[in-house]
């Protein structure tokens, strides 16, 4: 017998999802909005959420990763009335069991139920351990304790996983800690740089050759599967893989053997497949760039790494960790960061995310060592920082103006009034930012904006813009 | 892309793998350490990304020195030149967490291969997020 709650405001169909479940064993609670179903999941233990997307009080679908951080780590069962692929995506990926669409036959409903229910029993009978080496992966806020958690499953099984997320992300560290906390940690790791392969040295690299394989081969060489047998095999930038490259691979991947250059027979390699891509590999399957068996050979388990923007609550202990790394490593008294250089690092979107921010680190600490200042503070930050930040506390506080509510008739601008403003701005903005890629080189401004060189000019002279001056 | 190379002065082969990527790459682009001291020295300093690191080790004890740079070197693109192809040099050598692995009875033609293609994807368009934010050298 299982306890399950169900949140969706339409009581009647809670009223008949709710007798049949109770028929079948289970003790069934209903809540209508998704504020008190959300609370229930936090103070009471279910083992199956089914909720609703359209609730009176927001979207069912914000709610996933909240329910099922809760109490008993509910599995969550999605249901809408409007069949929506975007939202199916967005579901699964925020840790949803399943998805239907109402109305569906009662039977439809359950068979997610059964799946979830005999997953749990499987989780209890081999629970995850949960104590892990972390490898220098820094982070507690809720997204990190979410893929932190898919590690430790991925690192408990031996199935293939795939890591995905933006660059700078540190897949190949989540890579590493999954293979340190395996059974196969005693063994190698063997990392194959997929973007650096050409395809002239792939077969003999990975599959190794015969002394005499080939003319030059004057020795006998082991190939990188071989090396990662008993241990695991890390394919890095796997979205970079040539045609040919990946033909090899599928086929080393179906039957973990091959056959190294000038071999008789073939050999056998018991390696674990880890494989990392900032990517999007559905869409390079569906312009035919990567093969879809393949795809679906390394995906039996994904893990999603959040951008370092999304994970905001984890800068500050990165950048003590950081700090203490890069301090030690060029032989300087510890930093500090002062709290309105904190507060910078927080609101940075940091496009290159971990990565970037250690090496801003990495900068700030150098540039700083001639001043010995102790304290970091913002106008240590690299310049391409600083005049971001700055465009954006400018560009923030500019749309303000123009969507205000207007109170009474009189504050209403003409409508002629308003456009030329907005427009004007946009193109004032537009053509600073133009001048700035540029480099102040009007050729390279005319080939990025499609523009005449006398149409710029006309609009740089409008806005008493300059070619030569940065500020206007 | 610059390429920061280690070679011990004494290595037979330091001649032979210079040789093979001077034409890829001009002077100003490598910067030669011909002692461990003095890519300890440089490892403490300022590291302009995108660099590639090339440590071509000529013997055991040498790989065991280099090893004490470690927490330097993880996270870098590294090529490692290993002096043979025992699995417990190999093993050793990993400890380095390498892009790619050679052995000195190599021509290097593997080496240069290997530095074009991070080249080519270094500077390809298509991959300029990879390189997104890094910072610039410190004034």
């Amino acid at each position: 017998m299982a306890r399950i709650l169900i949140i969706d405001d339409e009581e009647q169909f809670c009223t008949l999802l709710a007798d049949k479940l109770q028929d079948d064993g289970h003790e069934v609670f209903c809540r209508h909005t998704l504020q008190s179903g959300v609370a229930e999941t936090a103070t009471n233990p279910f083992d199956v959420v089914y909720l609703d997307v359209n609730l009176p009080d927001g979207s069912g679908l914000n709610a996933i990763q909240e329910i099922t951080g809760g109490l008993s780590n509910p599995e969550v069962v999605i249901m809408t009335g409007v069949g929506d692929p975007d939202g199916a995506e967005l579901a699964i990926k925020n840790g949803a069991w399943d998805y239907f669409t109402k109305p569906s036959s009662l039977n439809m409903m359950l068979k997610p139920l059964v799946r979830a229910l005999q997953y749990r029993d499987a989780k209890k009978q081999n629970p995850i351990v949960k104590t892990m080496k972390r490898e220098g992966i820094i982070g507690n806020c809720k997204k990190s304790l979410g893929y932190l958690d898919l590690m430790a499953q991925a690192a408990a099984y031996d199935t293939n996983v795939l890591i995905t997320g933006e660059t700078g992300t540190g897949k190949e560290l989540v890579a590493r800690a999954i293979h340190n906390n395996s059974p196969r940690c005693e063994n190698n790791f063997i990392v194959v740089d997929c973007a650096s392969l050409t395809e002239t040295l792939v077969e003999s690299v990975l599959f190794g050759h015969e002394k005499g394989a080939f003319t030059g081969a004057e020795w006998s060489h082991e190939g990188l599967i071989r090396q990662a047998d008993q241990g695991t095999l890390f394919l890095d930038e796997v979205g970079e893989l040539t045609p040919l490259i990946q033909r090899s691979f599928l086929r080393v991947l179906e039957s973990h053997s091959f056959r190294p250059l000038g071999a008789k027979q073939e050999v056998m390699s018991n390696f674990r497949l880890v494989a990392a891509t900032n990517r999007d590999l559905e869409q390079m399957v569906s312009k035919g760039l990567f093969r879809s068996d393949l795809l679906y050979r390394l995906r039996t388990f994904c893990i999603d790494l959040p951008p370092l923007r999304e994970r905001i609550d984890d800068i500050p202990e990165l950048v003590a960790y950081q700090l203490m790394k890069i301090c030690g490593r060029y032989g300087s008294e510890l930093k500090g960061v002062s709290l309105s250089l904190m507060d910078i690092l927080k609101t940075y979107h940091w496009p290159g995310n971990v990565r970037e921010l250690v090496h801003t680190l990495e900068g700030m600490v150098a540039a700083s060592m001639s001043h010995c200042d102790p304290i970091l503070v913002p106008r240590n930050l690299p310049m391409n920082i600083r005049i971001h930040m700055a465009r954006e506390s400018v560009t923030a506080n500019e749309p303000q103006q123009e969507t205000r509510n207007y109170q009474t008739v009189q504050q209403l601008p003409k409508w002629h009034d308003l456009r030329e403003k907005i427009l004007s701005g946009a193109e004032k903005e537009y053509m600073r930012q133009i001048i700035l890629v540029a480099s102040h080189d009007i050729k390279k401004a005319c080939e990025i904006s499609g523009l005449s060189r006398a149409r710029i000019y006309q609009i740089i002279q409008k806005y008493s813009l300059s070619f030569t001056d940065e500020s206007p | 892309m610059n390429v920061i190379l280690y070679s011990d002065q004494n290595s037979e082969k330091r001649e032979k793998l210079q040789s093979v990527i001077r034409p890829l790459f001009p002077n100003e682009q490598i910067e030669s350490h011909p002692t461990i001291e003095s890519l300890e020295k440089r490892l403490r300093r300022f590291i302009q990304e995108p660099v590639v690191f090339v440590l071509q080790v000529s013997c055991m004890r040498e790989l065991m020195q280099l090893l004490t740079l470690r927490d330097w070197l993880v996270n870098r693109k590294l090529i490692l030149i290993l002096p043979d192809e025992e699995r417990n040099t190999i093993a050793n050598g990993l400890v380095l967490q390498p892009r790619f692995v050679t052995c000195n009875n190599s021509d290097f033609s593997d080496v240069l291969s290997v530095l074009e293609k991070m080249q080519a994807f270094t500077f390809n368009p298509k991959n300029a997020d990879y390189w997104a934010g890094w910072p610039e050298a410190p004034c």
